[in-house]
């Protein structure tokens, strides 16, 4: 017996879809995921109990309103084409009208063939998760793929979807400005259409962490970190992205509308094994996963959380909203205007919005925001 | 091939695997195979399409129409290349060649023991290979030792009629190292007439651990899923039946994902169940909403929904704390978390 996902009101608008699997663990990554051989039962067992709680899920009236869905990981290609088709039928099955289906594929197990399956049985948008396409780099992450495999399989993602995601990472142990520059290159060149860079982070207990504290490896200060996220930003607006997420760049008309809903604070319902879900009754707002509640937030905690996540927008948090916050916490104004002395976030047009150098401190931005709520 | 994957052999096997799991392929058929007809076959389903065969011998001496064989289409991201001749040392040498010409986009070398047309036989070459098994085996094994792709084989039930060979040539082929065989139910002296034997595929399914691709008289949807369904085959090659009828991939593919759709048992009593829970919820929130006086009359709806399922007598009990509808809810919620 597994928990079961609350009620919403307002009703769920995202799907998020966990596999836990992969074929390997790269060196970095903390995820919910094992790694199993193909023919593992566990990964016909997961999938045959993720229809159930799909079923249940429509039974209990809990998908009506759901308009984006994604299969993360883990790694989804990796279940290869039948099993991923059928869970994306199953999906498409139980609900009606999706706008956004993305699905997420790494280079090693992704191929021509599975992106036409995946396009004929309804998913519009990719993600590929790419990282570098240095194979220094590369091997230094433990991805299972190279350059080659990695050109390979955003041309074949191009070739089919128009809507096409790729991860790439910086502050990779070996990365120089030049070898980062190189990828951002490539990946533009594929013809892709929307971009999330990432800094890596290392996570206690991997691989990754163990061989930089025995001085193997080596990663980028938070300095370099930030002039690569820079370089970034100065080079793919340049190429016509819109920076519109602090990690998030997009050719106009393909932003995220998934991971819209989570900056928005729009509930959305995960399903699998870690999957996190967001939902909201009355004055509450949970999260949880497959086990149970994770946390409730109440107005207040709400409040600086939407002051949070809006910020992480382009679109900046609006003076009617600061407004409803300063009326739950009243200590918001002052805290915005020492953000604002920081230059760290700016007002204009009658929105708040993190500067440049806003972008590269999110972190403490937030900090301190979620700290009015304390 | 070149970067991470290529330091862990185990992972590549994964791959040949995942190469051959359910997957239908274009047949290598001379004079029809062109990177033309094998696109239409990609884009209508086709999950691998094989060259036609081609003469090792024929690429050594760089002939051009050879060479010509290998060329690649458009939209297609992988290929399979099927060579033949009889000189080891030939054979492997073309396979180095194949595999720096193609790069990434050979997905493997498939060594031809099974084409039973005269011109070729008489040459000691294709199925007649089938009467001299050592010589197989040293084929087989140079070209494995060649070229890091995988390598497979394809051959017939056997030479003569009525000696069924095929069983233990793919036991040479596997511990050669072929990373699968393609088996044709047919004598290579048969040629194409009568029918295929589709049994023999079970037969060498039984004894190696390598996947089995069936070939032979695949003509329908039907033929196909016999083959995946009674014998044992962990791919399908489609030879004369893509003819005109390119579209039988695509029917194939669909019938396919359709079948994986029959789920166990276990899952689809709990589907069962769930649509049970799906009415009752229903019924119970139509009634709320126009006759919500009549609400009691759930209590015995409820029982007669859940008769004879498991844990119904908890169910049955659970009823009489219901007075309203957050009550029934509740306990549809709680009948479904049992369900999870």
């Amino acid at each position: 017996m597994s928990f079961i996902p609350p009620e919403s009101d307002p009703a769920y608008q995202a799907l998020y879809i966990h596999i836990p699997f992969c074929a390997r663990r790269c060196n970095y990554c903390d995820f919910t995921t094992e790694a199993v051989r193909i023919d593992d039962s566990r990964i016909d067992t997961y999938l045959d109990a993720m229809l159930v709680e799909l079923a249940a899920a429509k039974s209990r009236d809990l998908l009506g309103a759901i308009k984006t869905v994604y299969i993360g990981g883990g790694t989804p290609s990796f279940l290869g084409d039948q099993r991923l088709g059928k869970l994306v039928e199953a999906i498409t099955e139980q609900i009606d009208g999706i706008r956004e289906f993305t699905v997420e594929a790494n280079p090693d197990s992704f191929t021509q063939q599975m992106a036409r399956l995946l396009a004929g049985l309804g998913v519009n948008r990719l993600s590929i998760g790419i990282q570098s396409f240095d194979n220094h780099e590369l091997t230094a992450l433990g991805r299972l793929h190279d350059s080659k495999q990695a050109e390979l399989a955003l041309d074949a993602a191009c070739q089919v979807f128009e809507n096409v995601s790729v991860d790439i990472m910086c502050g990779i142990p070996l990365q120089t400005a030049a070898t980062f520059q190189a990828s951002l290159q490539q990946a533009v060149a594929s013809g892709i259409n929307h971009v999330s860079v990432y800094p890596l982070s290392l996570e206690a207990g991997t691989a990754l962490a163990e061989a930089v504290a025995a001085g193997r490896l080596t990663v980028a200060t938070d300095d370099e970190q930030a002039r690569l996220l820079n370089q970034a930003a100065s080079y793919l607006e340049a190429e016509g992205f819109i920076h519109y997420e602090i990690a998030s760049y997009a050719r106009p008309g393909f932003n995220s509308q998934h991971n819209s809903a989570y900056w928005t604070a729009r509930p959305y319902l995960g399903l699998g094994r870690g999957a996190v879900g967001m939902s909201q009754q009355q004055s509450v707002r949970y999260r949880f996963d497959d086990q149970g509640i994770l946390e409730q937030l109440d107005l207040r905690q709400q409040a600086a959380e939407d002051l949070m996540l809006g910020l992480r927008l382009l679109s900046g948090v609006p003076d009617g909203v600061v407004a409803h916050t300063q009326a739950l916490l009243p200590t918001a104004n002052d805290c915005l205007a020492e953000l604002e002395g920081l230059g760290l976030i700016e007002h204009r047009e009658g929105h708040f919005r993190l500067t440049k150098r806003g972008w590269l401190l999110g972190n403490q931005v937030f900090l301190r925001i979620w700290g009015l709520a304390e | 091939m070149s970067g991470p994957l290529s330091e862990n052999p185990s992972l590549l096997t994964t791959h040949v695997d995942a190469l051959f799991d359910r997957s239908v392929l274009l047949a290598p058929m001379a004079g029809v195979n062109d990177p033309v007809f094998r696109s239409i076959c990609l884009n209508l389903g086709a999950d691998l399409c094989y060259t036609e065969m081609i003469s090792a011998k024929g690429l050594s001496f760089a002939n051009i129409k050879t060479a010509e064989l290998l060329a690649i289409g458009q939209s297609e991201d992988r290929l399979a290349v099927q060579l033949f001749g009889r000189d080891p040392a030939i054979l492997a040498d073309q396979a180095i060649t194949i595999t720096e010409r193609l790069g990434d986009s050979l997905a493997l070398i498939d060594i031809n023991m099974g084409c039973p047309a005269k011109k070729i036989t008489s040459q000691g070459e294709g199925a007649a290979l089938m009467n001299d098994p050592v010589l197989a085996g040293r084929i087989i094994s140079q070209v494995v030792a060649a070229v890091s792709v995988p390598v497979t084989v394809k051959l017939r039930r056997g030479w003569l009629d009525g000696l069924e060979t095929a069983v233990e040539f793919a036991r040479i082929a596997e511990v050669c190292g072929a990373q699968a065989v393609a088996v044709h139910g047919r004598w290579a002296r048969q040629l194409y007439q009568g029918q295929a034997d589709r049994t023999v595929i079970g037969r060498v399914k039984a004894v190696v651990c390598i996947p089995v691709i069936a070939s032979g008289d695949v003509f329908s949807v039907e033929d196909a899923l016999d083959y995946f369904d009674n014998q044992g085959a962990d791919a399908v090659m489609v030879a004369r039946g893509a003819l005109g009828n390119p579209w039988l991939f695509r029917d194939i593919k669909t019938a396919l994902l359709r079948q994986a759709d029959n789920n166990s048992e276990a899952i689809n009593e709990k589907l069962a169940l769930i649509e049970r829970i799906t009415v009752a919820r229903q019924h119970l929130l139509d009634l709320a909403e126009q006759f919500p006086h009549r609400l009691v009359t759930m209590r015995k709806h409820l029982a007669w929904y859940f008769k004879g399922v498991k844990g119904a007598t908890a169910v049955r009990r659970s009823l009489y704390n219901c007075h309203n509808l957050a009550d029934y809810l509740r306990l549809l919620d709680e009948i479904m978390a049992e369900c999870l």
